[in-house]
């Protein structure tokens, strides 16, 4: 009797949190996307118009599969660099401390006015990355205006900036029993076998986390296009985060901004779900059998 | 036949010896290539801030059109002028300010969210389900839209203008991803570990501190490092909840400094604040470094 | 275990009322401090974006104020232009805002559409002295629905600075006066220069300048009507047109390749910097930032004007207040806000440590203070001078509202990037204005 509440004293604090702090504001942005709220007006109750606005609004669908796209193109590579450069500096090198922060530098910078004037230095027509190309032959690429190119110049910043991922996977390299390697060379697996044997299996708790999380971000992602295209060339890397954005702060429509934001939601949550119910096949924790949480 | 085996011996010794030489070169290259990989990565990851320090030395105009890192003048006035700022503060005001809410941040959410991780992760009760669904539905919803129902409730408590609203939230592990990480940690740990410490005599709070907590150093620090670097960088928090001068934190005195409507700026010197701002979050996370490279005592219990 | 649940439990309903208990009794003291000193000395919050030089000068202006004033303390909340109308928008709304604020001029429609979002400054003419300062024509500016809600602060309007070195260069003495001269420059200029950078919302301002020329229309009218039809629009995007064909500005697509348009100012772009765009149409307020840059390359920037062809109706100036400032409409002190105001706009020591930080005053008495002190000169002050000299139709505070801003910078990428006919995007425009119009004048 007493142990089946004791699960529940544990989350008492972040319970009594989710009242105070976060129902009272959802629910207020829900009831908001049902009104016509200028923010210094009183909000006025307008039905479903804002959801059935959406699909007339050509800025809309527009940002919503730049925010796809987006997401399709930053987070695996985002995940696969995070988790190659964790293996490669888990190592025990001299020196190894420098390198471990120097790769998690651009990370600290974040949105510093830094990172702006240095991707323009990067892509640039005449920048560094096309003058390098001009060695091949390579025509300099429109990095900044042509969809495609403008895209992974964004999202090349993010993936850039893999160290918070990188992190979290070091801390779960290092929960992997050394001894479980050893028992391995004794039978005479490769590295490469290892790798793919221990290493993953044992790590799928910590990756499926990243990759949870990393679909989150991608989809919230704002500073990005913020600071480097502004949305340009034509909406074409305007993320729906930005849509949200100039809907709240800019144009002042708070009521249309809440109901993208709930339509946002509803993505990320599908979106979320489906990781959750794929990781029963993939997953493995130590804990259980069975696997997931949900 | 005694020859014979000598021989063979002589050869088996022979094989070993440049088996052994083999694989020192090996090794030797093997850690050169390693090497070279590895510093050309950090040189491309430090660049920014190599270029960073070399601005702050460099006049407007050739800030935004040299790529070069190298400083054409050393010169540390930028620094100084930085730090007094045109203010009625100079930059330790802001530090100060900005360690009073960072400070409490780092610690409530350490305690809350491993306390909130561990029940989740160990325990079976009544609506865990949905409970830890909601849990990863609250980063779900863009910050714009809850900003202003947030800002009238701290208002209802007359807690605007203090760093209040900036920690409390944190008490209550507030921040699922903090939660949710933990709980990922909590379950790469196998269950036999609680279960021979209650057999021990321990209860679930002492399995916690004493048998999980010491097993989880490396990603508890990882959420303490976070979120003090995440916070040091937030600035529409403070922005919105901090209205006097008096107690702004660094990042919005260094929005302050890059405030270039009027055309009287210096660019190095917004740079060189830049870079100040930067070095405290550098400086904790190059100290928190050996808990990553630190093996695990409790290991051998594993698997 | 029972015993350590407990603890933890009460430790959370502990740290919960330690907390809320000395947030509430900071508050409390803080009010009482205030009750206590109401009856000796009011205080009034003065908030302002700016860089630091502004910072400096308006708290030396506090300063001098609380001397003159004992009894008026003034709490100065000022940060920089990063995140501003975030925080104000949530003061607003939260009823938290300042008693003095210093706004925009495309806030107005915003914030008090119907005049009634901010102190009606009329009521206080005379603690203002807006009468012996003011023409009519500033103060109507300000004013929304009758009711004045903003002391224009100072004036800014858009103008054309060019790059004198490198026009000189090629062998243009000075800045052309006609249309046809400006495209026909452009030909003397080498190839990677051009003789102006016009982005996006740069190159709808200068073409709607030239409409406005051929049709002697203002764009929209004194009621928030679009006064333009589809064919003077049309005569607009034809003329951006022929500014990209001529090659007299880069293409969107050329200035995003230096990294610009999206947020790097044109002060940031190389090209600029180096001289290869020889002018720009900015601000008289905000031309010091790009005069700066090119003054440490030795390069000289002067100012052009704005063109004119001979069957000119109008001159087409752009001209506005630069920022206003307002009095919360639930100041508790409305006089003193006032008093403080006309301290730091009209009084000469006032106006003397503000100095010209937030542009040129407008306040006749503060133009004859900062004129007495020679204080008034320069490419701000000739550009200003060249607006004053030449007026034109008036200007409406929706041309800046932020989405019609963005439709305008669509119309003009998608005529640049070649996407559409100009007709197509006078159509798109004219619709889309329509539009966003009747959403936001409702």
């Amino acid at each position: 009797m007493e142990k089946k509440y004791t699960g529940l004293l544990y989350i008492a604090p972040w319970l009594v949190g989710l009242i105070i702090f976060t129902i009272y504001p959802f629910i207020a942005s829900f009831i908001l996307s049902f009104t016509d709220y200028k923010i210094i007006y009183q909000p006025q109750f307008i039905g479903f118009s804002n959801y059935i606005k959406m699909f007339h609004d050509q800025l809309f669908w527009t940002s919503m599969f730049a925010s796809f796209k987006y997401v399709v193109l930053t987070v695996p590579l985002k995940l696969i660099f995070a988790l190659f450069i964790a293996m490669v500096l888990n190592f025990k090198l001299k020196g190894i401390n420098f390198y471990r922060t120097a790769y998690y530098v651009p990370s600290i910078l974040g949105g510093n006015v830094a990172v702006a004037v240095l991707w323009r230095f990067l892509f640039a027509n005449n920048g560094l990355i096309n003058q390098f190309l001009g060695i091949f032959g390579i025509n300099p690429v429109p990095w900044f205006s042509s969809e495609y190119p403008a895209l992974f110049t964004i999202s090349a910043l993010r993936i850039w900036e893999f160290g918070s991922a990188m992190v979290i996977f070091l801390a779960g390299l290092k929960d992997i029993p050394q001894e479980l390697y050893e028992a391995a060379a004794v039978d005479g697996a490769t590295p490469i076998r290892s790798f793919f044997k221990i290493t993953i299996p044992l790590l799928t708790p910590i990756i499926f986390f990243n990759l949870v999380m990393q679909i989150i971000q991608a989809f919230q992602e704002f500073n990005g296009p913020y600071l480097i295209t502004g949305g340009g060339p034509l909406y074409k890397t305007y993320l729906f985060p930005l849509l949200i954005y100039d809907n709240a702060f800019k144009y002042f429509n708070m009521g249309y901004a809440s109901a993208l934001s709930w339509v946002l939601f509803i993505i990320i949550m599908i979106f979320t779900a489906l990781v959750f119910r794929s990781s029963r096949y993939w997953v493995f924790y130590s804990d259980s059998d069975e696997g997931e949480v949900k | 036949m005694v020859n014979l085996i000598e021989n063979r011996n002589k050869n088996f010794n022979l094989r070993q010896n440049s088996d052994y030489r083999k694989r020192e070169i090996k090794r030797t290259i093997n850690s050169a290539v390693r090497y070279t990989i590895l510093s050309i990565g950090a040189f491309i990851m430090l660049y920014p801030i190599l270029w960073l320090i070399g601005a702050s030395f460099k006049t407007n105009s050739e800030i935004f059109t040299s790529i070069s890192f190298i400083p054409p003048r050393i010169d540390f006035t930028p620094y100084i002028k930085g730090w007094i700022t045109g203010t009625q503060y100079t930059f330790a005001t802001y530090f100060a300010n900005t360690f009073k809410y960072v400070i409490p941040r780092v610690v409530f959410t350490v305690f809350s969210s491993v306390i909130t991780a561990y029940g989740f992760a160990r325990f079976d009760f009544p609506f865990k389900k949905p409970l830890f669904g909601i849990l990863i539905a609250t980063l779900f919803l863009p910050e714009v839209v809850t900003r202003i129902p947030l800002y009238l409730l701290w208002k209802q408590l007359h807690l605007l203008d203090t760093f209040v609203p900036l920690y409390a939230p944190m008490i209550f592990a507030n921040q699922a991803f903090f939660v949710f990480m933990l709980i990922q940690f909590f379950r790469t740990i196998p269950r036999e570990l609680d279960e021979a410490a209650i057999i021990d005599g321990c209860n679930s709070f002492e399995v916690l501190t004493k048998i999980l907590v010491p097993t989880l150093k490396p990603a508890i620090i990882t959420v303490a490092l976070f979120q003090f670097m995440w916070s040091m960088n937030d600035f529409m928090g403070p922005l919105i909840y901090i209205s006097s001068v008096e107690k702004y934190p660094v990042s919005i005195a260094l929005k302050m400094a890059i405030d270039t409507t009027e055309g009287n700026f210096a660019w190095n010197q917004i740079i060189a604040m830049s870079l100040i701002a930067l070095l405290p979050s550098i400086i904790v996370f190059f100290a928190a470094q050996k808990y990553f490279v630190e093996g695990i005592a409790t290991t051998g219990l594993k698997g | 275990m029972k015993r350590a649940i407990t603890l933890m439990v009460s430790l959370i309903f502990f740290l919960t009322i330690i907390l809320a208990g000395c947030g509430t009794s900071k508050q409390e003291s803080s009010n009482n401090v205030q009750t206590q000193e109401t009856q000796k000395q009011i205080t009034l919050r003065f908030s302002w974006w700016g860089d630091d030089t502004r910072h400096q000068a308006t708290l030396e202006a506090i300063k001098l104020f609380e001397q003159k004033y004992p009894n008026i303390k003034i709490k100065a909340e000022y940060a920089g232009w990063d995140g501003y109308l975030d925080k104000q928008t949530t003061q607003i709304a939260g009823g938290t805002a300042a008693d003095i604020m210093q706004i925009n001029w495309n806030w107005l429609p915003i914030f008090s559409k119907d005049g009634n979002g901010f102190y009606d400054l009329n009521k206080l003419s005379k603690e203002l002295g807006l009468e012996e300062n003011y023409t009519k024509n500033i103060l109507q500016l300000g004013t929304v629905n009758g009711k004045l809600n903003g002391i224009p602060v100072a004036l800014t309007g858009r103008v054309i600075y060019y790059n004198k070195t490198v026009y000189d260069k090629f062998g243009v003495s000075t800045f052309p006066t006609t249309w046809n001269d400006l495209i026909n420059i452009a030909k003397k200029f080498d190839k990677g220069y051009y003789p102006m950078i016009l982005g996006d919302y740069d190159a709808w301002l200068l073409s709607m300048t030239y409409a406005i020329q051929k049709t002697g229309k203002p764009f929209i009218d004194n009621n928030g009507k679009l006064a333009f039809d589809e064919n003077d629009i049309k005569i607009a995007l034809d003329f951006y047109k022929k500014l990209i064909d001529n090659k007299v500005t880069p293409t969107i697509a050329t200035i995003a390749n230096e990294g610009g348009n999206g947020n790097a100012p044109i002060e940031q772009l190389p090209s600029f910097i180096d001289g290869k765009f020889a002018g720009l149409f900015q601000w008289t307020s905000a031309v010091k930032k790009d005069a700066t840059p090119l003054k440490e390359k030795n390069m000289e920037l002067a100012l052009g004007g704005i063109p004119m062809d001979s069957d000119s109706k109008t001159s087409g100036a752009i001209l506005k207040p630069s920022m206003l400032f307002a009095i919360n409409k639930d100041c508790k002190y409305p006089k003193e806000a006032a008093t403080f105001l006309n301290f730091i706009l009209n009084d000469p020591e006032g106006v003397k440590a503000m100095g010209l930080n937030r542009g040129i005053p407008v306040s006749k008495s503060a133009v004859d203070t900062l004129q007495k002190a020679g204080l008034i000169s320069g490419l701000e002050y000739d550009g200003l001078k060249f607006l004053l000299d030449h007026p034109s139709v008036p200007i409406s505070p929706y041309l800046e509202d932020p989405k019609l801003q963005d439709v305008y910078r669509q119309t003009i990428d998608q005529i640049s990037y070649g996407k559409v006919t100009v007709d197509e995007a006078a159509k798109y425009m004219y619709d889309n204005v329509q539009k966003v119009l009747s959403e936001i004048t409702k």
